[in-house]
């Protein structure tokens, strides 16, 4: 079923967040926020992972850059497991795996001018010796941008500007993997589409490839060719972006897609709004995480976890509904 | 390709924030204040003959200011103005120097405690709560009480009792910044942890601190004087503001100018660096540009 | 024919910044009529909220309106003092923001800013009609049923931090609505929220807007949003409308290079499309470019363009300020 051009695994991954309680600071309870993802990303494809805000989404892109530690599951690069890297080989993993991260001003630091920021990475990977500021404005015109950018401050800079300065940064190490989390989010829309655009080019170039983080649907549907669908912490779904778009299966998919506004006034969508909000995360998933806001429940869904359903090549569901069927 | 004149950047870097700085008339103020009381300290020794200061003349005591003694004479009938002139030495350089150490210490010791977290910082932070605890001023007296009177002794109970305010600002600091994004961006591009720490997370945590230091000196300077004034001070015959506004408190009612003048200059001195701080802060920020 | 409410008339209006002047609005014209809903488009900067601000003159204390009027039911806003104004704020226009924690007070319950809010419009309430200030629990729980809010007695007794972002949000939906004012400024309502509890806050709001006949300015970002909640839409630039008319015909025939450059640089859920980003960046406020200040980034820009900012043209109930169509 997998193919062995496969760059980044997932498996189970997990990750609770101790909540510390009392005058001893004990733990009290979790924060369950990540209680299953699992997916695949192949050589030079963008996957898109999507999800509301409680979904676990951010929280697997920080521990795909080793920012945090799972509490579960297993991540491979290049069919070797990288779960538990240290040291050196975590800093070999560094070179290969970048994050962009939704905010660009707040990821630089606002007292280095985007050239000093730039070489530091260079310097510390010992890259391009003697050539680092040659080699910086390669990576500047790679971005769109040009030489007096280098010179400048982040807060000198616009919006889109910084997002591509950050860009050129991550790309300084020479990656071949990035995670972009909401990495438009932050941008006005004329601006996010040139950034869209940018790293729709460079995957094109030089073969990245990309995890996209996003709650944008129409983002995903822009840019990546599979999709993974999270809610509370688990996956709940997984196709090819298109297939996904056109019929979706969980019934979870189906109301985010149908909640999306359209920008165009003629396009009158049969409403299909769920009631409801995503539920607490300090208390564990028992059942399927979506049950008590899925307008088709069943007395199973309350209390058993689904089993995963394949129905379709790469499309995979995990409901009560589709194994029913 | 054209390269960019870094040499240009930097100059109207440096103009920006000479502009920046000076566009509040109270800093420009201040910083005249300082400057003026920078060069007494300098030249006053070759200004007035320090001599003087040892110079008894009862005939002349307490006179009220005239065109001869601008600012009158003190009960040892010296002139007033010239023991200011010869006093900005000592008052300008123990208030810097004590502020220079302490924010040395504490700057270190409080990023150490907030890099560190845990034990470390547990430790560190509860000895600092200790020493917190006292009451400034008190605590340098009893220090001076002990170690003896002198100029030396007074530099170091202030020191001690200032470096604890600054060492909690700066593991405040160093703990907030620690958490910001670019601190996480360079460690996801395998950066490593004494680079972030002085590359990053230090120079972005000592700015507010260089701002309430300078703002410091001013009240340093105070409790210079105010020690001195109680009697806490270096000799009696060195010249020094507090020790001559404490023997101007003796003669407030009949020769009120001898209290009056030196606090004065400790006045003025102090409010001249608050202001500088203030201005600093427009410079040292970098949200405030453009 | 249609009962205009709302008149706003080439307003300006100036930030005084360490900077410079930012001259955030120059020369506003916006007609609202009774029970419509208005989305004001715009990117960061454009001036959208600033426009909603003026209207309820919660401009920062640094800004200024230099010129312009703004007729709410036949009265200048700008012209009235304060006092007069106090009347009609709350009852007569109400807001919504983007993030109810600048609005509800951490240390209350619900009931408690609820019943302040409406007490504190007692004067105004006194020769009305509509509202019984004897009831005020019967107020608050019906406002609070309109907005949906299950288990409504509860909701009451929460403080702010206990509700979601979703409830909090019908919450300031219920207060806004209470009083039935005539117009509702709603500033970016649900950007904070997620989509599918956005699609309800919107249902919600467009449900109490039939029911009460209130007009409404919907100041947002996203098309999509406006495509599917409002009547009429106005698209801000640079500190002006560059184009107005109604949604229908403005998303389907865009005329403004502006408009036509954001419908494309949009990505879609629901097609697939080629997006084609709008070159350059937004201009700085403090010195905009001559002329039209969208030339720099508009692939028709002509000789004209850089010298002279065009003037409105109608065609019928459309405008655009554009010299392609003068």
């Amino acid at each position: 079923m997998e193919h062995d051009d496969i760059l980044v695994k997932v498996e189970n991954l997990k990750k609770y967040f101790p909540i510390y309680g009392g005058i001893l600071q004990r733990v009290v309870g979790y924060i369950y926020a990540v209680e299953d993802a699992s997916f695949y990303i192949r050589k030079g494809e963008t996957l898109g992972l999507v999800g509301e805000s409680g979904s676990g989404k951010t929280t697997v892109g920080r521990i795909l850059v080793k920012l945090e530690e799972p509490t579960g599951g297993k991540i491979f690069y290049n069919s070797s497991d990288i779960t538990n890297i240290k040291g050196s080989e975590l800093k070999k993993y560094r070179r290969k795996a970048q994050i962009i991260f939704q905010d660009p001003y707040a990821s630089l630091n606002p007292r280095m001018t985007i050239k000093d920021s730039i070489i530091e990475v260079m310097k510390v990977h010992r890259l391009h010796k003697g050539e680092e500021y040659n080699n910086a404005l390669k990576l500047m015109e790679k971005v769109g941008l040009s030489e007096e950018h280098l010179y400048r401050f982040p807060h000198e800079l616009s919006g889109g500007q910084r997002q591509r300065a950050v860009i050129a940064r991550a790309l300084a190490v020479e990656p071949e993997f990035l995670i972009l989390d909401e990495p438009t989010a932050s941008l006005d829309v004329s601006v996010q589409a040139q950034v869209l655009d940018l790293l729709k080019e460079l995957q094109e170039k030089y073969n990245y490839t990309y995890l996209l983080i996003t709650h944008n649907l129409a983002v995903v549907r822009y840019i990546s060719e599979r999709t993974v669908i999270m809610y509370r912490g688990m996956w709940v779904e997984t196709s090819p972006t298109k297939e996904l778009f056109n019929k979706a299966e969980h019934p979870y998919t189906q109301a985010l897609l149908k909640s999306v506004p359209i920008p165009d006034p003629e396009v009158k969508k049969d409403k299909f709004l769920i009631s409801g909000e995503p539920p607490n995360p300090t208390t564990p998933v028992k059942g399927c995480p979506f049950a008590d806001r899925c307008p088709y429940v069943m007395d199973i869904c309350k209390n058993e976890m689904p089993p995963v359903e394949s129905i379709g090549d790469e499309h995979k569901v995990r409901c009560w509904l589709v194994n029913k069927k | 390709m054209k390269k960019v004149n870094e040499w240009e950047l930097k100059k109207k870097e440096v103009g920006y924030a000479l502009w920046l700085f000076s566009r509040n008339k109270l800093v420009v103020f201040g910083s005249l204040i300082v400057v003026f009381y920078t060069i007494l300290a300098i030249f006053g020794p070759f200004i007035v003959n320090p001599k003087i200061s040892e110079q008894v003349d009862l005939s002349n005591a307490l006179k009220p200011p005239t065109l001869q003694h601008i600012f009158g004479t003190d009960d040892l009938g010296r002139d007033l103005l010239q023991l200011i002139v010869l006093g900005a030495r000592f008052d300008m350089s123990i208030s810097l120097m004590v502020v220079l150490t302490a924010t040395l210490i504490g700057v270190t010791i409080g990023s150490i405690s907030g890099y560190a977290g845990g034990k470390v910082d547990e430790i560190i932070m509860r000895f600092t709560d200790i020493l917190l605890a006292f009451p400034g001023l008190v605590f340098a007296m009893g220090i001076t009480m002990a170690l003896g009177r002198s100029a030396v002794n007074l530099f170091l109970a202030l020191t001690l009792v200032w470096w604890t305010g600054y060492a909690r600002i700066m593991r405040g600091q160093v703990l907030s910044e620690k958490e910001k994004l670019y601190v996480q961006a360079a460690k996801s591009l395998g950066i490593p942890d004494f680079l972030i720490l002085f590359k990053h997370v230090f120079p972005n945590a000592i700015y507010p601190i260089l701002v309430l230091a300078t703002m410091d000196i001013g009240g340093v300077m105070l409790s210079a004087a105010g020690l001195s004034f109680i009697g806490l001070g270096p000799s009696p015959f060195e010249p020094e503001w507090g020790q001559l506004i404490n023997r101007g408190a003796s003669y407030l009612f009949i020769a009120p100018w001898i209290m009056f003048f030196p606090g004065l200059a400790v006045l003025t001195a102090s409010l001249g660096f608050n202001l500088i701080g203030d201005g600093l802060r427009d410079v040292l920020d970098p949200r405030l540009r453009r | 024919m249609d009962e205009k409410i709302l008149e706003v008339k080439n307003l300006r209006v100036n930030f005084y910044t360490y900077r410079g002047v930012v001259k955030a609005l120059n020369g506003v014209n916006l007609d609202l009529n009774k029970g419509e809903i208005l989305g004001l488009a715009g990117e960061t900067g454009s001036g959208k909220s600033v426009t909603g601000l003026s209207i309820l003159r919660l401009l920062p204390q640094n800004a200024r309106v230099v010129e312009g009027e703004i007729f709410f039911k036949g009265r200048d806003l700008l012209k009235i003092s304060e006092k007069e104004y106090n009347l009609i704020r709350g009852k007569e226009i109400n807001a919504i923001f983007q993030d109810p924690h600048t609005y509800l007070n951490p240390v209350f319950t619900i009931k408690e800013q609820f019943k302040d809010i409406l007490l504190s419009k007692k004067d105004s309430l006194k020769n009305s009609s509509k509202i019984d200030i004897k009831k005020l629990d019967e107020i608050m729980v019906s406002a609070l049923k309109d907005v949906k809010m299950p288990a409504v007695d509860r909701v009451l007794r929460m403080y702010p931090h206990e509700l979601s972002g979703g409830m909090k949000q019908r919450v300031m939906l219920a207060i806004a609505f209470s009083l039935q004012p005539s117009l509702i400024i709603a500033d970016e309502p649900t950007t904070a929220l997620d989509v599918t509890i956005q699609a309800q806050v919107l249902e919600i709001m467009k449900e109490l807007q039939r029911k009460y006949n209130t007009s409404v300015i919907l100041i947002t970002h996203d098309l999509g949003v406006i495509a599917e909640t409002c009547q009429k839409v106005a698209i801000m630039y640079a500190g002006r409308i560059v184009e107005y008319g109604r949604v229908s015909e403005v998303f389907r025939n865009p005329l403004h290079p502006y408009t036509k450059g954001l419908m494309e640089a949009l990505p879609r859920a629901d097609i697939d499309v080629k997006v084609k980003s709008i070159p350059g960046t937004v201009p700085d406020l403090v010195s905009p470019p001559s002329g039209c200040t969208f030339h720099p980034r508009c692939p028709y820009a002509m000789e004209i363009c850089k010298r002279q900012s065009p003037r409105p043209s109608y065609v019928k109930e459309r405008m655009v300020e554009c010299h392609l169509y003068s």
